[in-house]
């Protein structure tokens, strides 16, 4: 057992498997790159490097998925245990190693905190008119189905239906699969239709298929299912036709989409529900109201030569009520996020876009490398010790 | 010792390994929260700082006890902080929504807000010069008012919205009548909401 263990270590440790992963590492980024020409950059980030396996899918036979490269993060943890098998099978004196022992604990945190960061960090943005106030910002990439009870004179319930869950109901083989149950919802809902990027049209264009709603503002739609946006820039506007039913009766079916901005009223029960199809949605308790946006251009062009966003922060739950001043490379940081200025709009020159991060494993990218740096002074000021001390003995 | 070392070692990675297959694959889940309204702020932002903006620099008027003739097939929503008044009218084929709203003071004047209204059917900002060409005018119970009648394309669609909106100024607070949804159904409904406008009285308290 013991001559398997230690045979295994040594395999898992060795630095052979270190530079297949390294050369795996390069190919990836290499191919990855490439792929976002057809895949943006969205896709390739999930696909690539977010993923353990990377398959790839002939275009005449869609319904294969054949493994073609490991992808970032099995490259990642094959590493991180290559890392410390190689620790445990070769450097036995550690004691002595204490520069080395600190160098490649500090890649190992610099690994365990990339995946932190790509399990725990949100991206978003929060798009603001001057005068605009909002407390929430949105997903570039996500939608979410929000099912919200607006009865209540204050406070809205909101019961957020993520757009994967939608794709994943929609693709169900049964009907009865198809259905959405939720504690907090008086009806379900059944996801009849999902197209990942929807073109909407209100006259019966070539391609285009009359939507099954029978309520709201989709009667009378006609719809196609385009292709994934490709691209980096490319947006996908997502569409759904929803049913909602109850145990004995449907209360009729919607379109929602993107494209439709306006929220679809249902009344049930002696409640009033919205429907809408929408960026999904980070919610938080400070409030941003936009107070001017300065964007100055260099004379006669178009570049951008400055830009900033003087927004007043309104926490009402603690009273705090300020101005605060967010320009490139001076970000506002509140809580455990950070509002970048980001963006603008091109066709409103009162709207900014900020971009909110938040990331808990923010620290782990410096400890990492106070580590590594400590590490390889450590070993190097041993090193010209001993190398002095050699050079003085006569 | 060493032994001992090596299988905690191994344990760590394994487990990190498996964590990461689970949550990497699906975090994706329904949630369910409160949040005030999206205009929950404007009845509370009272000390506002020189914003530029309009409306939301300004907290809710108390109005005078208002009464009016709701139309047949309209439905009353609760209110909200800023609305006053809201219904909705449902058709086979769309929506429209109505909301009635008091501003304190003139609420920015009335270029701001039907800039505003322009903004919300797509429709771009127009100048003073434009205003008198696109105002009309409507008597009601309480006064003169201003009369809007905006029309735009949603920009996916083409789907064409319209927005009917009444401006009425009073000497102390400004009063807001909107009707916004689907063309053909604020078409069908302009009749009655227009009799809605001008069937509101102030009561006095």
């Amino acid at each position: 057992m013991k001559v398997i263990f230690n045979k295994l270590l040594a395999v898992l440790g060795s630095l052979k498997l270190t530079v297949v992963c390294l050369a795996f590492a390069i190919v990836l980024v290499f191919i990855g790159t490439l792929a976002q020409v057809q895949l943006g950059l969205y896709r390739v980030q999930c696909e690539f490097f977010r993923s353990f396996i990377v398959f790839w899918t002939p275009s005449d036979k869609p319904e294969l998925k054949i493994p073609v490269l490991p992808g970032g993060y099995l490259i990642g943890s094959v590493l991180l245990a290559n890392l410390i098998a190689a620790h445990l099978a070769r450097f036995r004196t550690a004691r002595n190693k204490l520069g080395g022992l600190l160098t490649h604990a500090g890649l190992a945190v610099l690994l365990l905190g990339q995946f932190a960061a790509d399990m725990l960090t949100t991206e978003s943005h929060m798009r603001l008119a001057e005068g605009e106030m909002k407390n929430y910002s949105e997903s570039p990439v996500s939608t979410e189905l929000a099912v919200v009870d607006v009865t209540e004179p204050d406070t809205d319930k909101v019961v957020a239906i993520p757009d994967s869950l939608l794709a994943r109901w929609c693709r169900a083989r049964g009907a009865s699969e198809q259905i959405i149950s939720h504690p907090e919802l008086p009806f379900s809902v059944r996801v009849v239709l999902w197209l990942q990027n929807a073109r909407l049209s209100d006259q019966p264009l070539a391609g285009f298929d009359k939507s099954p709603a029978t309520h709201g503002f989709g009667v009378g739609l006609w719809l196609r299912d385009e292709s994934v946006a490709p691209g980096s820039n490319g947006r996908n506007v997502p569409a759904a036709v929803i049913e909602l039913v109850t145990p004995t009766r449907s209360l009729g079916s919607w379109l929602v989409s993107e494209a439709i901005p306006h929220p679809q009223t249902v009344e049930f029960d002696g409640r009033t529900w919205q429907l809408s199809l929408r960026p999904r949605r980070y919610y938080r308790p400070v409030w941003l109201q936009l107070v001017k946006f300065t964007h100055e251009k260099y004379p006669g062009t178009d570049i951008p030569r400055h830009f900033s966003s003087r927004v007043r922060l309104i926490r009402p739950d603690t009273g705090e009520d300020r101005q605060v001043l967010i320009k490139l490379n001076n970000p506002l940081r509140y809580g455990a996020e950070t509002f970048y200025q980001a963006g603008y709009d091109e066709t409103d020159p009162s709207v900014t876009v900020l971009q909110v991060v938040r990331n808990p494993s923010w620290p782990t990218p410096y400890v990492a490398g106070a580590m590594v740096g400590l590490g390889l002074l450590i070993q190097f000021t041993k090193r010209l010790v001993g190398f002095l001390n050699n050079r003085n003995t006569p | 010792m060493r032994r001992a070392l090596c299988h905690s070692a191994y344990a760590v990675s394994v487990a990190i390994l498996l964590t990461l297959a689970v949550s990497g694959c699906n975090r994706e889940k329904i949630v369910v929260y409160r949040v005030p309204k999206d205009d929950w702020p404007v009845a509370h932002a009272q000390n506002n700082h020189s914003t530029n903006a309009p409306l939301t620099s300004t907290a809710k008027a108390a109005p005078a006890n208002p009464s009016w003739t709701v139309p047949a097939g309209w439905v009353e929503l609760p209110p909200t902080q800023l609305a006053l008044a809201r219904f909705v009218v449902s058709e086979p084929v769309g929506q429209a929504q109505i909301t009635v709203t008091v501003l304190p003071g003139n609420a920015g004047g009335l270029l701001a807000n039907v800039n505003r209204w322009r903004a919300q059917v797509y429709l771009g900002p127009i100048t003073e010069a434009d205003l008198e060409r696109t105002v009309g005018k409507i008597k009601t119970q309480i006064g003169t008012a201003s009369l809007v009648d905006l029309t735009g394309s949603l920009p996916e669609t083409g789907r064409q919205v319209r927005l009917l909106g009444v401006v009425l100024e009073q000497s102390d607070s400004t009063w807001f009548f909107k009707m916004i949804g689907q063309a053909d159904v604020v078409a069908r409904q302009k009749d009655a909401f227009l009799q809605f406008v001008q069937t509101t009285r102030l009561n006095p308290q």
